[in-house]
């Protein structure tokens, strides 16, 4: 197990104070550690631990050797980072770490705190959290591979289960990622429809697949339109409705004000909609003592609901 | 989540040590160890494999020189692992996510948080394809709850449940949680003698009584129904395209396809037939009560009292 630390810091020893790229060839021959494998199993020990050192946030870039040859090696360069430098100071630093603590994303934010640690000269800086006493969860499954996939503009694939159970492939572009109500949407571009979904992350099941080379999703010509994808949002209007005890306090706090009292202990309030059909199901909730009167299509869409349920 | 390797550990903080040693030259091995949080014998022996590392060639002059003198610590040659690391996007990603969402807590998020997340969200490349909506609740009553938690006040508070019941009430209060989109309040409720998962949308009115309360539980399961081993038990057929109400019957198992597909049979555990009757109410008819009977009839029965409500309402 140490063999392979030596090995890892050697590599990045090497790669970093070259002058010139290295070759796979030169690094077989010349880095301590891997001279003893067979070719074979030296491109699938450097593979591996190349990809584990670019996960960890060690710039290896690829580059031709020289001006004069277009042959490729490798070099640890700072300038190939992903991102430049931050210099957070350490409060900016603590203040991070609560928030990574608040909403569950410890896990997954650890490493970058432990870097932007000793960035900004003052390691401890994420363990000094005050308790919030407030949980705001955040992380999900398949997020951190989202990311990935929609910074590296990679198509991806999955399987995907609907609301009624029935699993499906999907091949998708990402778009975006949206957090609403709870729940984590992906909002991309299904291939196969041809068509913009919002994928809740929930329903993913297994594992997410790369389904193209990374750059090889256009970014959409507008801007992710949220709304467009997710449910609700069609223009807000205020229906009249009849309320009585015990629901008045409920209906009050949903229309925002006293309304005017009827007759038989029945009030008529306003309040404002969207979909007919949800406002139908949330006045049956509280059924009987609250109906909805208008306008027309909320009206008919209340009365068609209570036979049905009447009926059944 | 998988433990990264021990290999790896060691690795990501080898290259975080030194860094901070070589701005750091002569610090004392017990400090250097107690600053990385490691047992001073774990970070000498990481040391010393360092030090049978460097440049190909592999000679002297090529290897890092380890030098430690009266128990401090100095490096030499060492200069090729001296950049810090950097954020990869992805983690970058996630703190700004972080940050964003509790920034939009007014009145408890601490202002370095808006400035870190603006350097996060400048070293990325403004990304509005991020999108995070929090639902903040008010800032009075968060502060207000958040405080109380954090320095155990009971509180009074004033509340109206779901059907409209208003009920003044003392609580131990244990944690301010936001779940499915909505913020709460997870108490000891002393009117209940029990815990409560109290909206902080349905809080009318609240304060600190002045009296100091006991530490919470260390585990507090999420906001929502936990069904218990005696909760009644329903039947119901949900319509195949309105299945996404199965979401609000935690616990719910769906049995069977009813009419050739296009309807589901579901069963699940519910803290109270009162609450199933509203819960297949608000269905509008595309959630059918099949069991127990008391249920189909309850349904029925408001159903109905709705209908004669209607029937007054048009006739006047």
């Amino acid at each position: 197990m140490s063999d392979r630390l030596e090995r890892l810091l050697n590599l990045v020893i090497a790669l970093r104070e070259t002058r010139r790229p290295m070759t796979t060839r030169e690094i077989h021959e010349r880095v301590a550690g891997y001279g003893q494998a067979d070719w074979a199993t030296f491109r699938r020990m450097f593979e591996r631990d190349k990809a584990d050192l670019r996960d960890l946030g060690v710039p290896i870039t690829l580059a031709p050797l020289d001006r004069w040859d277009p042959t490729e090696g490798y070099r640890i360069d700072p300038r190939g980072a992903e991102l430049p430098p931050l210099a957070l100071d350490a409060a900016e630093v603590t203040a991070l770490s609560l928030a990574a603590s608040v909403t569950g994303m410890d896990a997954l934010a650890r490493p970058g705190l432990r870097k932007l640690e000793i960035d900004a000269d003052a390691p401890g800086a994420a363990d000094t959290v005050p308790r919030m006493g407030i949980e705001l969860p955040l992380s999900a499954p398949h997020l951190p591979r989202l990311l990935a996939a929609h910074r590296a503009r990679t198509p991806v694939r999955f399987a995907y289960r609907t609301a009624d159970g029935r699993d499906t492939v999907r091949t998708v572009e990402p778009h975006g990622l949206v957090h609403r109500a709870g729940r984590w949407y992906l909002v991309a571009r299904d291939r196969d429809r041809d068509a913009d979904r919002a994928f809740r992350l929930d329903r993913i099941v297994g594992e997410v697949d790369d389904a193209g080379p990374p750059g090889s999703v256009d970014a959409p010509s507008q801007p992710v339109a949220v709304d467009d994808v997710l449910p609700d949002q069609p223009t807000p209007r205020r229906a009249e409705v009849r309320a009585r005890e015990p629901a008045l306090a409920e209906v009050r706090a949903a229309a925002e004000h006293e309304g005017e009292p009827v007759t038989g202990g029945w009030w008529r309030l306003r309040v404002t909609f969207r979909d007919p059909a949800r406002l139908a199901g949330w006045a049956l909730r509280l059924a009987p003592d609250v109906i909805v009167v208008g306008p027309d299509d909320a009206a008919d869409a209340f009365r068609a609901a209570v036979d049905v349920v009447a009926a059944a | 989540m998988t433990r990264a390797p021990r290999t790896l550990t060691r690795l990501e903080r080898l290259l975080r040590v030194v860094p901070w040693l070589l701005a750091h030259p002569g610090t004392r091995v017990e400090e250097v160890a107690a600053t990385f949080d490691v047992d001073a014998e774990e970070l000498l022996a990481d040391l010393e494999l360092l030090s049978l590392c460097g440049v190909p060639g592999y000679g002297g002059g090529d290897l890092v020189e380890v030098r430690i003198v009266d128990d401090r610590v100095t490096l030499h040659l060492a200069d090729a692992l001296r950049d810090p690391l950097r954020l990869t996007a992805v983690e970058a990603l996630a703190l700004l996510l972080a940050a964003r969402a509790v920034s939009a807590l007014e009145g408890v998020a601490p202002p370095a948080l808006n400035r870190a997340a603006d350097r996060l969200a400048g070293a990325l490349g403004a990304d509005e394809a991020l999108v995070v909506d929090i639902a903040a609740p008010g800032a009075e009553v968060l502060r207000t709850c958040q405080r109380a938690v954090v320095d155990r006040h009971v509180l009074r508070l004033r509340y109206r449940d779901a059907v409209g019941n208003v009920t003044e009430r003392d609580v131990e209060p244990w944690a301010v949680t936001a779940n499915r989109g909505a913020w709460y309040l997870q108490a000891h409720c002393r009117r209940a003698g029990a815990r409560r998962d109290f909206r902080l949308d349905r809080v009318a009115r609240l304060e600190p009584t002045g009296e100091l309360t006991a530490e919470p539980p260390a585990e507090l399961s999420p906001p929502g129904y936990q069904p218990a081993a005696d909760d009644p038990r329903i039947e119901v057929a949900v319509r195949r395209d309105a299945a996404g109400v199965l979401d609000d019957l935690p616990a719910a198992r769906v049995e069977a396809d009813l009419e050739g597909g296009s309807w589901l049979r579901a069963s699940a555990p519910v803290g109270s037939l009162d609450w199933a009757t509203r819960f297949v109410l608000a269905g509008g008819g595309a959630i059918q009560p099949l069991a127990p009977a008391e249920l189909v009839a309850a349904v029925r029965e408001r159903a109905a009292q709705t209908r004669r409500a209607l029937d007054d309402a048009v006739a006047r």
